[in-house]
């Protein structure tokens, strides 16, 4: 216990929480739209790693170089866990980044709680994956530390991680060295869970990995025998896992789509995922908003839905919403004026030639629509304007076996 | 002066500056997609965190128990701080002039720069060795959150004009050469 205590208040990241926890906050709450859905507040949590990983990389490294100094190594050998002890460093300065993203994630969590969120909290998964993330930065920069023992480790472990993270998806894994910050939960996206748990194994075993050659890297003389197995099992652990990490991104799409099973019943109906539902009321208004104040002389559909390209054989609008594009809780002009536009899943959108006609069309409404909602006087739809509308509304719907 | 230069470690800065500024002016027309971010990124906006992170060598002091005791060492550190700060711009400068060239908001990029710079002065007078941290993190920080609808980073650096960046770049830097770095090991 004793042990442990030191560990934690040796780690750097410990001097540098409040700098982690500002950063990543900043960056949570710099992104807009997120905060209606637990799903999606955990995503964007977990996408913070993006930032924490490098950084607990580059801070492990830090430290792991700091005690190859002469001085340090000495006296290492004489503690009573001896060199094994130095692994510490690295549980002390992980255990204080993973405080960091919890944090992060409270923070989010409280953010879709005032949000309106629908209960219960979904995609914890999201947040064993940051955390798999983060174990692999730190194994990165335990072995970076080990082997280049100079003031160099720290940046570089942190330039390492980072352009892991950027280019590790075109190792063969799309999704590999990332973690959350790309879900839309509430345009019925969702993350394959089968994806995440590879991916966490996959990050485990590059960590696992990692810590075993900069165990081994940081042995005087003869490795023992010991240290071999250790890098050998994790180097066929990490094959293994990438593997089947590999096999899961073929076989399934990081993220599926969720089916629109709710619907929020008023003057304009408007139907979505579960978790949706406070978006989806407010779209509604929303919508019927606009339709009131542009006047009766377009017949109106007062039927929309999102994620509408699942079952395109289904009549009714589809709802186009960007929640990153909403002010003060209302969706955005463009994205009344889309929807509105869009009132019949229209099998030209789903065909391979680009439906020259259906978009003329809708140019000529959307036009007048985007005119009549920031205008102070809605002007009257002319007879142009209501073919054009009908013809969007008359168009033949997609079949359901296409 | 051959001694201060190698004890602060010049070549290896001035190497690494020289080859963060001809990245820089190579991908000043380059854009690359990042994870968690939603627009691609100008590919030059990532050298900047890395120049001020290598800038920062030679205001380290590699001996900070003995520094209070060395004659020269306020000059020195005076000296390497107007260096290090004039051979950053000057690498950046054929880019910003590019930029500026083709109509973009160049401002913003040299506002990034300085707050940076200035943010990792003060970091260094707090943290010490570990200041490389806050360029670094600050900056991947500032990249992913540029990366979202309507460029947040870049329009709350550019409500102050120049000038004003200017003026806290040389107050930072002041702050800097007066205090030093942090005089603890980490």
């Amino acid at each position: 216990m004793t042990a442990a205590r030191v560990w934690m208040r040796s780690g750097s990241a410990r001097r540098l929480l409040p700098f982690l926890v500002g950063m990543a906050l900043a960056l949570l709450l710099l992104r807009k739209g997120w905060n209606h859905e637990w799903g999606w507040a955990l995503d964007q949590a977990a996408g913070t790693s993006s930032l924490l990983s490098p950084v607990t990389a580059g801070l492990i490294a830090h430290d792991r170089a700091r005690a190859a100094e002469p001085s340090l190594a000495s006296l290492a050998q004489t503690t009573p866990r001896g060199r094994p002890g130095l692994i510490g460093v690295l549980l002390g300065s992980l255990v204080w980044s993973m405080i960091a993203l919890v944090l992060v994630a409270a923070v989010a969590l409280v953010a879709a709680w005032r949000g309106g969120a629908v209960w219960p909290p979904t995609n914890w998964i999201a947040l064993a994956e940051a955390i798999a993330l983060l174990f692999a930065g730190a194994g990165v920069g335990f072995a970076i530390g080990a082997w280049t023992r100079n003031r160099a480790a720290g940046p570089l472990a942190f330039a390492t991680m980072f352009v892991l993270q950027m280019f590790g998806g075109s190792l063969g894994v799309p999704e590999a060295f990332r973690a959350g910050g790309s879900v839309g939960t509430l345009l019925g996206l969702e993350r394959t869970v089968s994806v995440s748990s590879s991916l966490i194994a996959l990050h485990l075993c590059v960590g696992l990995l990692m810590l075993a050659c900069g165990d081994a890297a940081g042995a005087r003389g003869i490795t023992p025998l010991w240290r071999h197995v250790g890098v050998w099992t994790s180097a066929a652990l990490l094959l293994l896992s990438g593997a089947v990490a590999h096999r899961q991104s073929q076989l399934h799409d990081p993220l599926r789509a969720t089916p629109a099973d709710t619907c929020v019943p008023g003057p304009v109906t408007v139907c979505g995922p579960r978790a949706a539902r406070p978006l989806l009321a407010q779209a509604g208004k929303d919508l019927a908003a606009a339709q009131a104040r542009l006047g009766k002389d377009l017949d109106w559909v007062t039927d929309y839905e999102l994620n509408r390209s699942n079952r395109p054989e289904r009549a009714g609008g589809v709802l186009t919403l960007n929640p990153e594009l909403m002010r003060d809780g209302h969706l955005s002009v463009d994205d009344i004026a889309a929807t509105l536009t869009t009132p019949r899943p229209c099998a030209g959108y789903f065909a391979a030639a680009p439906p020259v006609d259906l978009m003329a069309a809708q140019s000529r409404v959307m036009e007048w629509v985007q005119q009549g909602l920031a205008g102070s006087t809605p002007t009257h739809a002319t007879s142009d304007i209501k073919s054009a509308y009908a013809s969007l509304t008359g168009c033949p719907v997609v079949k359901s076996d296409s | 002066m051959r001694r201060v230069l190698w004890a602060r470690q010049w070549p290896l800065t001035l190497l690494l500056v020289a080859v963060l500024g001809l990245t820089s002016w190579g991908t000043r027309a380059l854009e690359v997609r990042v994870p968690f971010v939603d627009v691609p990124l100008p590919a030059r906006e990532f050298v900047p965190p890395a120049l001020v992170a290598a800038l920062l060598v030679p205001l380290y002091t590699r001996f900070p128990e003995l520094a209070p005791s060395l004659l020269r060492e306020a000059q020195v550190r005076v000296a390497a701080t107007c260096g290090a700060l004039v051979i950053g711009s000057g690498a950046l400068a054929p880019t910003w002039l590019h930029v500026r060239g083709v109509g973009q908001n160049w401002t913003a990029e040299a506002a990034m720069f300085a707050l940076l710079w200035s943010v990792s002065l003060l970091a260094l007078t707090v943290v010490g060795e570990l200041a490389w941290v806050v360029p670094l993190g600050l900056g991947v920080m500032m990249l992913l959150a540029e990366g979202t609808p309507g460029r947040p980073v870049s329009r709350a650096v550019s409500t102050m004009p120049l000038w004003a960046w200017a003026a806290v770049t040389l107050l930072t830097s002041g702050w800097f050469m007066y205090l030093g770095p942090r005089r603890t090991q980490n």
